[in-house]
């Protein structure tokens, strides 16, 4: 499954977000908002809005499934990974 | 030297007051009961701070908005760049502003100076020294 | 400015503004530090101390929503969770801030129908 995650570089739950993929060794693209020029941001937050609905990071995609925050559990389950999954 | 600045009375807790002591501009602080002196001159574009806020030990400009520390005279923040809004502005004062504004880009906000205070009854002691006339 | 003391009055400021809406600075004192500091960095860049963890946009009235503390513009929000986006601020009585998930705020509207 594609994993994408829509993160901020002031943000430690993204960190913590990239960081369990990065752990669990699953592949994943990303986008540190505010690096972004001022046309990219609105285009990423446009996208950010339908698909979650509010401007808080992490948006984490997977596959078709949105997880808005920091989950773990629910990364996990999605992804049909063991249970006690590293975090 | 230590001279008498003014009463303890004269000035409420939160509360900020200039004055001239030694030919130098001091603004009295009172910190929820403990009182500090300044310098009035705000430490960015010299503004005067008892016209700003005083919140616990945190000094605020009024001007740029610059803060202070007054129990050290340490300046705890740069300024705060104003909110001008959307609509046009007419071409000289848009070209003054930028022109000032690339200027203020050069400006420092320095700390302040402090000086010791001292309470004897109702009034308020501040040391200057002579010499810095 | 030291380093340190930024944070310091950002935490002097916020204690006054969280106190009286029944929050506090978060026991993980690694976690706020940590956001202290991002939040300096915000203010440094923009001369508003922003929510390190949502984002900015061209609207000025909309980012005002975002600036620490930000706890009154997402009171039924952050009260369901117990904590503030970002984790710097908790309810008073939480000891445990790990226990606390960040919670969608489509998922808490909905219960609330």
């Amino acid at each position: 499954m594609k994993v994408f995650i829509y993160a901020l570089s002031t943000c430690p739950w993204c960190r913590k977000a990239k960081q369990f993929f990065k752990t669990n060794n699953i592949p994943f693209d990303f986008v540190d908002y505010d690096l972004q020029s001022a046309a990219e941001q609105e285009k990423i937050m446009e996208k950010m809005l339908k698909i979650s609905g509010a401007g808080s990071f992490p948006v984490v995609l997977i596959g078709n499934q949105v997880v808005v925050g920091y989950n773990p559990e629910k990364y996990s389950e999605i992804l049909g990974l063991k249970k006690g999954a590293i975090a | 030297m230590w001279i008498e600045a003014s009463k303890v009375s004269e000035i409420a807790p939160g509360g900020l007051k200039s004055v001239e002591v030694n030919g130098e501009e001091i603004v009295l602080c009172n910190d929820q009961g403990t009182f500090y002196a300044v310098s009035r001159r705000c430490g960015h574009m010299n503004a005067p701070l008892d016209l700003g806020t005083l919140e616990g030990y945190i000094l605020t400009c009024p001007m740029h908005h610059a803060q202070f520390d007054i129990t050290s005279g340490e300046a705890l923040s740069g300024t705060v760049p104003p909110d001008l809004g959307d609509e046009a502005v007419p071409k000289g004062l848009g070209r003054y502003l930028q022109y000032v504004g690339m200027l203020m880009a050069q400006i420092k906000t320095c700390d302040i100076k402090t000086y010791r205070v001292r309470i004897d009854q109702d009034l308020i002691k501040v040391e200057v020294d002579p010499a810095a006339r | 400015m030291k380093p340190g003391s930024r944070k310091k009055a950002l935490r002097y400021f916020f204690q006054r503004v969280v106190d009286p809406l029944g929050y506090k600075f978060t026991p993980d004192e690694e976690m706020a530090d940590f956001l202290l500091e991002q939040e300096v960095i915000l203010e440094q860049k923009h001369g508003i101390p922003f929510c390190p963890c949502q984002g900015l946009t061209k609207n000025r009235e909309e980012n005002m929503k975002i600036v620490c503390p930000c706890i009154p513009f997402h009171r039924e929000h952050f009260d369901a969770m117990k904590r503030c986006w970002c984790g710097l601020f908790v309810h008073k009585d939480v000891t445990n801030p790990d226990e606390l998930p960040q919670i969608p705020v489509s998922q808490i509207m909905r219960k609330e129908g």
